[in-house]
């Protein structure tokens, strides 16, 4: 194990993080959105849309490969349309569950079933071949490309820390920022109590559907960059669809970090590492049939903690307590 | 200010009780209908001018010969035992999101005894074993969850939704270290010279899967009862609507919880099991093909009642089914029967507000009533 194979971990970290804080602001609102995985997919297919309108603007993928097109139009398209298709799918998950009051259950997994046939669908017709429309340039030129920092010398220090794309530094910023808003702040404070007990909450003056919305929105958007990222810096723009396995793994994630955004930084590089540990493994074990059991790790690590925190019941560690319930004023 | 009124709501929602069995028909068969017009909408504008035809191929892919439509009776008939084994934990409020990976785990058993023992037993005999491996497997894969929701009321919803990665794991690997020689990460049908250990096939419109179908109508039909006219059944929809009542009751939750979630667990098994011996004859961690997720939708919308699980089952497998013979005919992907599944549920799951649920719009009230004066009075000077 050297230093690349953790430049590795924590480049696909960072699509664990960013699902996994979108997850934890839903979850404290009291909604367990199983539609996670389908809104990274959104959220991807929003950037292929942005990338090809963009391409369509910018004069063909040929123009884009050469380096026509301004950069900062190019980022914008991609994240304005993930963020819009991202939104949609949680605003969707929103009306359905707060609104018509379905169950949170099945409108999640129906949120995942329409976001990753969606993504295979859209992602098809606009890209049907590999980098046939330049999408890989995109990538390549406005996403995957590190700090625009120039080391003198390159160390370990720099490899390992300073030698990613500006998403990486993002996500790891709104996991600070959203640890302090709901640690902190009075709409933290809000927020978690409408997670944990809507009734009191709208008892006590809080507008418990406008802080479900929102949560739930703000966290899709989050939870879109994540798909955003996956695909066009992690992937450098070529066209792949197994977003859903990693979007589960965000899931899980939000469990192992006990509903706290600062230990998902932690939890994601953890989750990372096991995901990534088939490959080095491979070459001292020459036993195919122990990677499977490897990416099962995680999985289990986080069915551990999850005994672990009904064991010792404290109230810090446990999901919010209306999580999964679905809240009607006139129910009591 | 002191005569301020309290301000009307713009829309006000109440539960509703009454419903009639003709509203609740009206209501599902214009969703129904509405669903699959949406999907038609879809199609047509992925592929211009494919909207009637869409229908046609759909048709096609399912209905156009026996043989065919006897494939959608399987496919229906696995999505109903997928639904029917989620039944009673839904009914228990035991959300058990891990359906697919029990099932996984009940044809883990079952090719172990195809593997291992069949070709060793008569073939009697080894169906017994494989029946019992895969009903063993996938009911302890059920009982952990359970076992730690009962004594340590750990969330089963994020317990057994792990578990499901788990067992495609477990399986994987079983798959690499078994595999065909020759074969990277597959195993072959397995004593397809002597078929060992293969359900016994009889031809019906070039069909093997009828004996498949009459062990899944008959579980339907023995959960169905189970539900409705057992003791059992009664408890554990108490312990469903409150732990508190079922405990007042003298009903002993815990044993309930359990002993539910290991019978939806064995019918999971006997999907493996006829996934194996009556399927495939082999293994592959997609052989449950996220049936174990669909199901939970069709159990959902046919709010636990066996039949009409049975009509959801239907209609879904004829929308995926279909869809995806649409697919092939047309210039898009195959994914579109997932966006179809998708659009389908979620239209249906939305109807259900309406069967639960009146709407009260005071505005739109007022102004119906304003238009009827309106014309009250046209009418009155009419009459003058």
């Amino acid at each position: 194990m050297n230093i690349s194979f953790f430049v590795g971990v924590i480049s696909i970290m960072v699509v664990f993080l960013y699902g996994c804080i979108g997850e934890i602001i839903t979850e404290k609102s009291g909604h367990l959105n199983l539609g996670t995985p389908g809104v990274m997919c959104f959220g991807a297919t929003g950037a292929v849309v942005g990338a090809r309108i963009f391409i369509n603007i910018t004069g063909g993928p040929d123009a884009v490969r050469d380096g026509a097109g301004s950069p900062v139009l190019g980022i914008f398209l991609l994240v304005l349309f993930c963020l819009i298709f991202a939104g949609i799918a949680g605003l969707l998950y929103c009306f359905l569950v707060d609104t018509l009051r379905c169950n949170q259950n099945a409108t999640g997994l129906v949120i995942t079933t329409l976001g990753v046939g969606i993504y295979k669908f859209i992602g098809s017709i606009l890209c049907p071949q590999v980098d046939r429309h330049g999408f890989t340039a995109i990538g390549r030129r406005f996403f995957s490309s590190p700090l625009p920092v120039d080391f003198r010398n390159s160390n370990w220090f720099t490899q390992l820390f300073l030698s990613y794309s500006t998403l990486v530094y993002i996500a790891i910023i709104i996991a600070i920022i959203v640890f302090i808003i709901i640690k902190k702040t009075r709409i933290g404070l809000n927020l978690r109590a409408v997670g944990e007990n809507p009734g009191t909450s709208d008892a006590s003056g809080v507008n418990v559907t406008r802080y479900k919305y929102v949560a739930t929105i703000v966290g899709s958007l989050i939870t879109g960059l994540g798909g955003l990222y996956y695909l066009f810096d992690y992937n450098t723009g070529s066209m792949e669809y197994s977003l859903e396995g990693l979007g589960w793994i965000a899931v899980a994630l939000v469990i192992f970090s006990i509903w706290n955004t600062g230990l998902a930084v932690f939890g994601s590089f953890v989750f990372a590492f096991f995901y990534q540990l088939p490959t080095p493994l491979s070459n001292i074990i020459k036993n195919e049939a122990i990677s499977p059991l490897v990416s099962t790790l995680p999985y289990l690590i986080t069915i551990l903690v999850l005994i672990t925190i009904s064991i010792f019941n404290k109230k810090e560690t446990q999901p919010p307590s209306a999580l999964g319930l679905t809240y009607f004023r006139e129910d009591r | 200010m002191a005569d301020k009124v309290a301000r009307e709501k713009f829309i006000r929602i109440s539960r509703r009780t009454d419903v009639k069995l003709w509203q609740r028909i009206v209501i599902i068969g214009a969703s129904i209908l509405f669903a699959f017009l949406l999907i038609g909408l879809i199609s047509n504008i992925a592929a211009p001018g494919s909207f009637l035809r869409f229908y046609e191929y759909m048709f096609k892919g399912t209905f156009s010969t026996p043989r065919i439509f006897m494939t959608l009776l399987w496919n229906v008939g696995l999505m109903l035992l997928v639904a029917v084994a989620l039944a009673p934990a839904f009914k228990m409020r035991f959300w058990n999101i891990g359906a697919e990976g029990q099932c996984l785990m009940g044809a883990l058993g079952a090719v172990i005894g195809l593997y291992f023992i069949a070709p060793h037993v008569p073939t009697f005999l080894a169906l017994i074993i494989e029946f019992l491996l895969a009903i063993l497997f996938a009911a302890v894969w059920a009982a952990i969850p359970a076992i730690f929701k009962a004594f340590l009321n750990t969330n089963e919803t994020l317990f057994t939704l792990m578990m499901n990665y788990m067992a495609t794991g477990i399986v994987a690997s079983f798959i690499i270290f078994n595999q065909t020689p020759g074969r990277s990460g597959t195993i072959d049908p397995l004593n397809s010279a002597t078929k060992a250990g293969w359900m016994p096939q009889i031809q019906f419109f070039h069909n093997s899967y009828v004996y498949n179908i009459i062990i899944i109508a008959l579980v339907a039909v023995v959960i169905w009862g189970y539900l409705r006219f057992s003791k059992h059944g009664y408890e554990l929809s108490v312990v469903g609507g409150s732990q508190n009542t079922a405990r007042y009751v003298g009903i002993n939750v815990k044993k309930v919880i359990i002993r539910t979630i290991v019978l939806s667990g064995v019918v999971c098994g006997v999907v493996g099991f006829l996934l194996v011996a009556g399927g495939s004859h082999t293994i592959s961690a997609s052989i449950v093909s996220g049936r174990g997720f669909t199901a939970i939708l069709v159990c959902w919308a046919g709010n636990f009642n066996v039949p009409m699980m049975l009509f959801y089952s239907f209609l879904i497998t004829f929308v995926s089914s279909g869809s995806s013979t649409a697919s092939s005919a047309l210039p898009y992907s195959d994914a579109i029967s997932e966006v179809a599944t998708a659009v389908f549920f979620i239209i249906i799951i939305a109807s259900t507000f309406f069967v639960n649920f009146n709407v009260h719009i005071p505005w739109l009230k007022k102004l119906i009533d304003k238009i009827k004066d309106l014309f009250k009075k046209k009418e009155k000077e009419a009459a003058q």
